[in-house]
């Protein structure tokens, strides 16, 4: 079987949510666990109630059989999100600092392990909602001031960099084209 | 070389073009005529795979006179340029031609001006935007991409198809 065209193109959002379960995350074990050993890899022993930074897959593993709390990463989180919304306000210019798989993780997270964040999960989900609509806009001016030859978008998130990614590319492409033809013409 | 569909369709669409020399025996060129000989000053529209390399070559070894004259394709008339001058966005490519992107690039790699590059450069540029736009809002092929040539089609097909994708993806729990 072949590989569909567009998947030359960009990552799907499944392919990208897999890829974010490899970013590291703390849990808070509640009984202990023998080390492990993975292809590659060693996941220490856990103990219980000290906390351990595991992979985001095995936390969601551990947590879905109860033998984890996953502690929420200090970004996410309502008051912390307030304030990068407003700095993403001020600055038009470039993206405001998140992990660049923001959106992967805060959704895994999220869905998995509503019951562990501190605050208020409905709070964080609103604030990181306005955050994605704010990005999208500066996305859409992104697209909009793209050349031949230079590309910035300093802080884009993995996510938002998949939906850019053949528009930008394609487009790329063609002004070069169209560069290309005046340079041979005034030689 | 081809590397594409579009190139090669590109390559057949015609032109009016205008002879310069006498073409004896070659008045099978001009359907209109029905002469056996082509004098000079006959116009025909020819395809640009013929008329390009008819236009740049010259008659006689050292002079500029070449064998035709071509001047642009209807879908580049004045009128055209002047609104993708002011406002790209609102012209409806596909009515001009489905391969007008790609005929513009072949105009600007063949005589054309650096203010015509420009135009095109600019085009480019600022309707990638509004087919992003047209993404975001999964107008669909009819809605008010309708004016889109084949090359901006499959522009919008694939970034629509990212944003789909990671909409569904969200809304699947």
């Amino acid at each position: 079987m072949s590989l569909d065209a567009s998947q030359f193109e960009a990552f799907s959002a499944s392919e990208l949510a897999f890829l974010a379960e490899d970013e590291l995350i703390t849990i808070l074990p509640r009984q202990n666990l023998s080390r492990m050993d993975f292809k590659g890899w060693v996941q220490p022993a856990l103990r219980a109630l000290r906390r351990s930074e595991v992979p985001l897959w095995l936390a969601v593993i551990l947590k879905r059989q109860d033998r984890c709390t996953i502690i929420y990463p200090n970004w996410l989180d309502a008051t912390y999100l307030k304030t990068v919304l407003e700095a993403e306000g001020r600055d038009s210019a470039s993206f405001a600092a998140l992990p660049y798989m923001w959106q992967e993780l805060s959704d895994t997270i999220l869905a998995e392990a509503a019951e562990d964040c501190q605050g208020s999960v409905a709070e964080i989900m609103r604030t990181l909602q306005e955050l994605k609509e704010l990005r999208l806009n500066k996305l859409r001016q992104g697209v909009l001031v793209n050349n031949d030859s230079h590309l910035r978008m300093d802080g884009i998130g993995s996510a938002e960099l998949n939906l850019v990614k053949p528009i930008l590319s394609k487009t790329m492409r063609t002004l070069q084209t169209v560069k290309d033809a005046q340079e041979v013409e005034t030689v | 070389m081809y590397y594409s569909l579009d190139d090669i369709e590109t390559d057949g669409l015609r032109v009016p073009a205008k002879f310069q020399v006498d073409a004896p025996g070659l008045g099978w060129l001009n359907e209109e005529a029905k002469t056996e000989n082509v004098p000079a000053g006959a116009e025909a529209i020819l395809p640009l795979w013929l008329a390009t390399p008819l236009a740049s070559a010259s008659v006689n070894e050292g002079q500029d006179l070449a064998f035709l004259n071509i001047s642009e394709p209807h879908a580049l008339n004045s009128d055209v340029i002047n609104i993708l001058r002011s406002d790209p966005a609102s012209l409806d490519l596909r009515n001009q031609n489905r391969l007008f992107t790609n005929l513009a690039i072949y105009w600007c790699e063949l005589f054309a001006s650096d203010d015509f590059v420009q135009t095109v450069y600019e085009m480019t540029r600022l309707r990638s935007a509004y087919i992003f736009d047209a993404a975001l809002a999964q107008s669909g092929i009819g809605g008010i991409d309708r004016g889109f040539d084949d090359y901006e089609q499959r522009l919008y097909q694939a970034t629509a198809k990212v944003i789909r994708d990671a909409k569904q993806f969200r809304n699947r729990r």
